[in-house]
């Protein structure tokens, strides 16, 4: 009897594990452990331009002591607050438009649309927004053509938010439509009952009850504009040394990866806490 | 919303003009690839088929476009694969600190890309695999995984939970009510997933750049072409890589969708 | 008055623990016990269930009525005890083998089959042959009233309709057992009705032993032989419809079925066939025959059921009199169920016929008394 029992029960392990185990088990060997090698790197030392794996606090001193380590933290996070703001000031007509003026089909078709771009190239849209901005470029001739001339666009703060903005816009429009379509629409015909007027309406009873979906969009936003390294290089020429560009001059040109380890942590944690703040902010009891 | 038709109307401009914001890019890209000048302007020149003609010539690209094919060939299945195994996962079998490992599988996309990049750079080369295709199939596979897990979990959500032990309580065992139940309700998800971890894998520039070494995809090859001068190349290569991309992402989601309608 | 004969044949009627393990049980479940981590589900259960009978289990939910269902299908695994069917000990085989086909809450009919290879699907898992699988299939849509349906979609019925369905997919195999979670709770009040006679028919027709979760009254004592009452993982009480109508077991049991008022007595004197009952509302008597059993000072729950009390609008002449305030009324058809509280808080349910209760012209916070007769009423030990 008891083995039985235990044969069953084995099969059904086995069965079990068999769905539950490929993915973490890749991703703790692919994905945690290069995370945690990460850690340990940024206690490394470079000897004679080797990586020596060491335990030494020096990179993290030499890092968090360095002027232009702390003004790119700064440049970094304050271009990803703005695109994030942006972002969602932008997002937040598109997703109205989306969830209360459209017709069914059309904001299947129309989010379907918003999704495309997220997934495509944005080295080549990149590349498109030079063409552009550029001095001989199509906004400038046009300018030009009508008396205004205003030189080059490219490499100023505006390319930079045009760039971040391409980036996160489709992802930030997505989740606050999505927000605004699993929205109790009871609620806004009871705010009309109560006497709203259609501003109060979206200020007192839509945007209040929408706040996860406004707080989750700019999250996103401000993560991934944060993370971004093309952006600042190709329309910012060069001009906004951010920390992804930090880390790429310094993985790419030379062997001073604890270094860059420093920076990456930095990022990470930057980027956890203001998940953490974020997400407790949005569900936080209105 | 009860708003006046002026304001609705405005609105919906808004709407219009992001899309326009969006999509202006891609179609700028379309049109001077197949513009004869070799600085993009307006007014237009003649129409040519040069750009396509020189990238198809240069081996660098077609090198880059024949290992972006291998690899998310090689990526998209496995990807695939191990999503499902964790949605039906999820789905099917309550374990201790399942929150916790859904959680974890999600992470990858959020995490920088640089960020990861360099922590697979120094891992894989530890472990012999850095400026390989396989350390580039590997770091594709973490990249791309959530993405096919997160859409099949999205059709299993709307799978009656009671279905496979209907089929087991009717005889089939747990493989049989695998094949008789979970494959024909899973199956267009699973189509949806692969071509969504394909077009990521093509799209993917920065890990690869940072772990392939001189192995080269195509939108690796389009940054090194961005690095070095404006090129109507790139314009060339972008379109096929945005014509690519295009169709495997609405391929998905015409997938997804149909089901979504239906239910 | 009943009579001690008639009292000691409607008791040896009713299951007796002790005999059990004696009895040709066509499922037993003996002793059982399912926790979950700390949670206790089921709490040392005895069951037997006879063959070809149709038993309903019932109780409020989470009282483990789906647990036993689910633990019977192999759904969930015993935590401890046996699981017999016809003297075999079932714990350790697998859902796919114990051929116990269930019409569950959801339905979980197939979405991407048909009709007729939704009803199919049991028997091509037992490999039998298509064309025989066909006829059969096509043979009970027809008992069921669904020719013609066979080859539609699941999305194309109506609810009723897959009710049938589901019924279909599990009779097609000819079981012994059919199991059946809350099968007609998505149904409207009327198509429950019907769908009740048809079960029950098809029950008696077929002589297979139905295993019916319910939470409705209505749907166990309409069709089943026998209904058990569960609380807390536990049975409450095991009986025929009539029986725990009349005499339910427990103050739990009597609260459950409601139309019931319940005193907490103490019993004090018994003389001449007497018995008089202490409460917090006064004293009654009692001269039923649950008399003989009681000793004096025992704790007991004196419940009187809604038909057998009757109000007047100031103190009468009966034995048992209470007075109280209406509290409520609601209107069933010809009926009114009336509420009422004790000076001492206790409720009182009363049922009249609506031309009664406007003859005694009664509103809600009236002051009323309730009476009863003393052979009226039921005593439970407590």
């Amino acid at each position: 009897m008891t083995t039985l029992i235990s044969i069953r029960r084995l099969s059904r392990l086995a069965y079990g594990g068999l769905w539950s185990l490929p993915l973490p088990l890749w991703l703790a060997g692919f994905f945690l452990g290069p995370m945690i090698l990460l850690i340990w790197l940024s206690f490394w030392d470079v000897r004679n331009f080797l990586l020596t794996p060491d335990f030494q606090i020096e990179n993290w001193q030499k890092m968090l002591s360095a002027d232009y380590f702390w003004a790119a933290y700064l440049r970094t996070t304050l271009i990803a607050l703005s695109a994030a703001a942006l972002a969602s000031l932008i997002a937040l007509p598109c997703a109205l438009a989306i969830s209360f003026f459209l017709g069914l089909k059309a904001r299947m078709v129309v989010l379907g649309l918003f999704v495309v771009p997220f997934f495509t190239s944005y080295l080549v849209r990149i590349y498109s927004w030079q063409i552009y901005l550029t001095e001989n470029g199509i906004i400038m001739k046009t300018l030009a053509a009508i008396g205004i001339d205003s030189g080059s666009l490219l490499n100023t703060p505006f390319a930079l938010m045009i760039g971040l903005v391409t980036l996160t816009l489709p992802l930030v429009i997505v989740i606050q439509s999505i927000s605004m379509l699993s929205l109790d629409k009871t609620l806004i015909d009871a705010a009309y009952n109560l006497g709203c007027g259609p501003r109060r309406v979206l200020f007192a009873t839509v945007l209040p009850a929408v706040r996860p979906g406004i707080v989750l969009g700019a999250l996103f936003a401000f993560i991934f504009s944060f993370g971004d390294f093309v952006t600042a290089t190709y329309l910012g020429g060069g001009k906004f040394t951010t920390l992804s560009i930090l880390i790429a001059d310094t993985v790419k040109s030379g062997q001073q990866w604890p270094r860059a380890a420093v920076v990456a942590l930095v990022m990470i944690a930057t980027l956890l806490i203001s998940a953490l703040g974020a997400i407790s902010y949005a569900y936080r009891r209105a | 919303m009860r708003v006046s038709p002026l304001t609705r109307r405005l609105t919906v401009i808004f709407l219009g003009l992001a899309l326009t914001f969006l999509y202006a890019p891609i179609l700028t890209n379309f049109v001077f690839s197949l513009n004869s000048d070799r600085f993009p302007t307006i007014p237009l020149g003649d129409f040519t088929l040069e750009w396509y003609r020189l990238i198809l010539a240069d081996a660098l690209v077609i090198d880059a476009f024949a290992n972006t094919v291998k690899i998310a060939l090689i990526v998209a299945p496995i990807a695939t694969a191990m999503g499902f195994a964790a949605a039906y996962a999820d789905y099917r079998f309550n374990f201790f600190g399942k929150k916790l490992v859904l959680v974890f599988a999600l992470m990858p996309p959020l995490i920088p890309l640089v960020v990861i990049g360099l922590a697979m750079l120094a891992y894989l080369s530890r472990i012999g695999l850095s400026g390989t295709l396989p350390a580039i199939v590997v770091s594709h596979i973490v990249l791309t995984s959530p993405f096919a897990m997160a859409i099949i979990r999205l059709r299993f959500s709307q799978i009656d939970g009671d279905l496979e032990f209907a089929a087991q309580n009717l005889g089939a065992s747990n493989w049989r009510a695998f094949r008789e139940v979970i494959i024909p309700s899973t199956k267009t998800s699973v189509l949806a997933a692969f071509l969504l971890c394909m077009a990521v894998s093509f799209d993917e520039y920065a890990v690869t750049w940072f772990v392939g070494g001189l192995e080269e995809t195509s939108s690796v090859r389009i940054l090194s072409f961005l690095q070095s001068a404006v090129s109507p190349r790139i314009n060339a290569i972008g379109s096929i890589t945005f014509i690519t991309s295009i169709t495997l992402i609405l391929g998905a989601q015409v997938l997804v969708l149909r089901r979504l309608t239906r239910a | 008055m009943n009579s001690l004969t008639d009292i000691t044949a409607a008791r040896t009627g009713a299951p007796n623990p002790g005999d059990k393990r004696m009895s040709h049980a066509h499922i037993s479940l003996q002793n059982i016990h399912k926790s979950y981590g700390e949670a206790l589900a089921v709490d040392r259960l005895d069951l037997d269930i006879e063959e070809g009978k149709f038993i309903a289990i019932m109780g409020p939910s989470g009282c483990g009525k789906s647990t036993m269902l689910r633990m019977l299908a192999g759904l969930e695994d015993v935590t401890s005890g046996d699981i017999m069917r016809e003297g075999q000990r079932i714990n350790d085989l697998a859902i796919w083998e114990r051929d116990m086909p269930m019409v569950w809450q959801s339905l979980a009919l197939f979405p991407f089959l048909t009709v007729r290879e939704n009803v199919e699907f049991g028997l091509r898992m037992k490999g039998v042959g298509g064309a025989e699988r066909r006829s059969r299939a096509l043979e009970w849509l027809g008992k069921l009233g669904l020719e013609g349906y066979a080859n539609r979609g699941i999305d194309q019925l109506s609810g009723g309709q897959r009710q049938r369905v589901a019924l279909a997919r599990c009779l097609v195999t000819e079981p012994s057992v059919l199991l059946l979670d809350e099968p007609l709770s998505a149904l409207d009040a009327h198509l429950s009705v019907q769908m009740q006679g048809e079960l029950k028919r098809l029950q008696r027709e077929l002589g297979i032993t139905f295993v019916y979760v319910t939470h409705s009254h209505s749907e166990a004592f309409s069709m089943a032989d026998t209904v058990v009452i569960m609380n807390q993982g536990r049975i409450e009480q095991a009986g025929s419809p009539e029986d725990i109508y009349l005499r339910p077991a427990t103050p739990f049991v009597a609260r459950f079925l409601g139309g019931s008022s319940i005193f907490d007595c103490k019993t004090r004197r018994r003389k001449n066939g007497e018995l008089t009952l202490e409460s917090t509302d006064g004293s009654f008597s009692y001269t039923g025959p649950e008399l003989v059993e009681q000793d004096e000072g025992d704790e007991v729950s004196l419940i009187v059921r809604a038909d057998q009390i009757s109000i007047a609008p100031g103190a009468g002449w009966a034995e048992n009199e209470v007075s109280a305030r209406v509290v409520g009324e609601e209107f069933v058809g010809a009926l009114v169920n009336l509420r009422l509280e004790t000076a001492a808080g206790t409720p009182i349910t009363v049922q009249l016929q609506q031309r009664d209760m406007q003859a005694l012209d009664i509103e809600v916070g009236a002051s009323v008394t309730a009476s009863w007769h003393p052979e009226d009423g039921h005593i439970i030990k407590t």
